[in-house]
């Protein structure tokens, strides 16, 4: 198992009226692109705020970089970037102007202000006043900033927010070189699973301020069934045929579903419907689609099998 | 800490807080070109200390103009991190929340020395308009210039904590101008109320008010650090 660069144990946040983070327990390892999933209101800002320091964590503990975060903050402040929800920006500084404010309380090299421009494509445009540029660019400077101190680890939260499609894919492929081309371990929240499942390698899923998934993205993949469509004439006949067979089947306007069907499941079942006088008009295979099981999960709460498998 | 104050000097570009730091004094000097020339006759036969008279004229104007600008001055800065939720962004860095907090009180305190400098030029220049000669009594010109902003730091410490923890800048402003007019009719009041202590009361010894501003003005430049570090950023 290869080093962990960021856990939290028990993490949590309880605001006055409620408990945003609820002991969660994040594995984040080196070399991840770890995403962190959850619909809106989850827990998700709260808890990236609490791995930056900005917010105080009510119970539990942070460890970043091998070390307690609370004791050794602007240590690991320093090894790590960030991006929390809307970038952050100075409207009447030019693009290069807004690094250099923030250069300076790095103590990067000078230098290093041209490279970040030139990794997001903004160097042509880096002297114009931030006022003027685009949502898609300001997202761009946002991570310019966060690339600023050469990050280890780097937090985005939300970075493709607001973008259009080709912007997002634009962020999407510039955070997919980071792990290899910059040695960048990366944490990216988003409320779309669709949107990790071309980037991420690890995923955490949190609903209601509770860790309900983590794990590798693969694994996740893994959780979505096949199911066997059959349209058929008499559905609720055709059900208790399949139940018969020992078949999980259900029902579903003109169709009966089965799980898990194997080929010869299929094969019998089919048989038995005819045999039984239920015409069989369609067969078709329906692959769960992974913003399906993220909303089956997040809305049933809990997984059977919750957890880390790492 | 270096860093935290050039970081802080550089976001002051393009923005008109320097003509502010001109305009304070600038007013303070103009109601009293006014006011001599309305009834430049009648003040000269009624005071015979020429200087000493310009002295307390413009005394009366200063403490208000200055709390004004501390206001006005703490807000604009603390705005420029509330506006783009740049708080985040900072205090996500390694930086120490108690560097930022003294920088922006340390940028408006040089704004305000500007300021006070400019006023120290402005009287004598005044006076030596006004026919007094160039034999101006610099160090009571001096003082009635920078004694003031120091006997008022509490309250540039004050302002500054109340709007940089206050993402709505309405609240630290109105307390601002309301302290500021406040000041002027504050004769009356106990002397523990800050707002009274850049009046100076020209005829007494107004060294104690200085020497107190100074030590309120770190200490309640040290609760605003704590306070500011206590706080979770939205
Ligand atoms: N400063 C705060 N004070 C009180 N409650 C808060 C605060 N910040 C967040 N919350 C609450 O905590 C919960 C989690 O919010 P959070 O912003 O972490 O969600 P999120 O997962 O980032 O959602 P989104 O996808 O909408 O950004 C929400 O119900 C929110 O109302
Ligand atoms: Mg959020």
């Amino acid at each position: 198992m290869s080093e962990i660069i960021l856990q939290t144990n028990q993490l949590t946040k309880q605001f006055k009226k409620q408990t945003a983070v609820h002991q969660v327990d994040l594995r984040v390892q080196k070399g991840d692109i770890y995403g962190f999933l959850g619909p809106n209101g989850a827990g998700k800002t709260t808890t990236i705020r609490m791995l930056l320091g900005l917010m105080k964590p009510s119970n539990g503990e942070i460890e970043i970089f091998g070390q307690t975060f609370d004791q050794h903050k602007l240590e690991a402040l320093r090894r790590m970037g960030s991006l929390v929800e809307a970038p952050s920006y100075y409207e009447h500084l030019s693009g290069r102007e807004n690094l250099e404010t923030l250069r300076i309380l790095l103590k990067a090299p000078k230098s290093r202000i041209d490279e970040v421009l030139a990794i997001v494509r903004l160097t042509k445009d880096s002297d114009r006043p931030v006022k003027q540029y685009s949502l898609g660019m300001k997202q761009r400077l946002g991570i310019a900033a966060s690339l600023l101190g050469d990050p280890e680890l780097l937090i985005l939260d939300e970075p493709t927010n607001g973008l259009d499609p080709s912007g997002i894919q634009e962020i999407r492929e510039l955070i997919k070189t980071m792990p290899e081309k910059y040695g960048i371990t990366v944490l990216i929240s988003s409320h779309l699973l669709s949107e990790m499942e071309q980037m991420a390698t690890r995923v955490g899923i949190i609903s209601r301020g509770e860790l309900i998934y983590q794990g590798d993205m693969e694994t996740l993949k893994g959780k979505a069934l096949p199911q066997v469509a059959l349209r058929v004439s008499q559905v609720e006949k055709a059900r208790g045929i399949l139940k018969s067979l020992g078949l999980n089947a259900c029902s579903e306007a003109g169709s009966v579903l089965i799980e898990n069907a194997s080929d010869q499941d299929v094969a019998e079942s089919v048989a038995a419907l005819v045999h039984k006088q239920v015409a069989v008009y369609r067969i078709e295979e329906r692959r769960q689609s992974l913003e399906e099981i993220f909303l089956d999960l997040t809305k049933g709460g809990e997984l059977n099998a919750p957890g880390t498998a790492s | 800490m270096l860093q935290a104050l050039q970081a802080e000097t550089l976001k002051l570009k393009r923005k008109w807080f320097w003509f502010l730091v001109f305009l304070g004094p600038f007013g303070v000097i103009a109601l009293q070109v006014v006011n001599y020339g309305v009834r430049y006759d009648w003040i000269m036969r009624t005071y015979p200390d020429q200087w000493g008279r310009l002295i307390s004229f413009t005394n009366l104007f200063v403490s208000p103009a200055l709390l004004l600008g501390m206001a006005i001055l703490a807000s604009q800065l603390a705005t420029l991190e509330h506006k783009q939720g740049s708080w985040k962004q900072i205090l996500a860095l390694p930086v120490r929340r108690r560097d930022v907090f003294v920088a922006k009180f340390l940028v408006i305190a040089g704004m305000i020395s500007v300021s006070s400098f400019l006023l120290f030029i402005g009287t004598i220049l005044l006076g030596a308009g006004l026919g007094f000669g160039w034999d101006a009594p610099v160090l009571a010109i001096a003082e009635n210039s920078f004694y003031p902003m120091l006997a008022g730091l509490p309250i540039l410490a004050l302002q500054v904590w109340l709007s940089i923890i206050k993402q709505n800048q309405s609240g630290p402003l109105s307390i601002g101008i309301f302290g500021a007019v406040f000041s002027m009719y504050s004769y009356e009041v106990p002397n523990w109320v800050i707002w009274k202590w850049p009046l100076l009361f020209p005829d007494k010894d107004p060294f104690p008010y200085v020497a107190m501003g100074i030590l309120v003005g770190v200490l309640v430049l040290v609760l605003g650090v704590i306070d500011f570090q206590r706080r979770d950023i939205a």
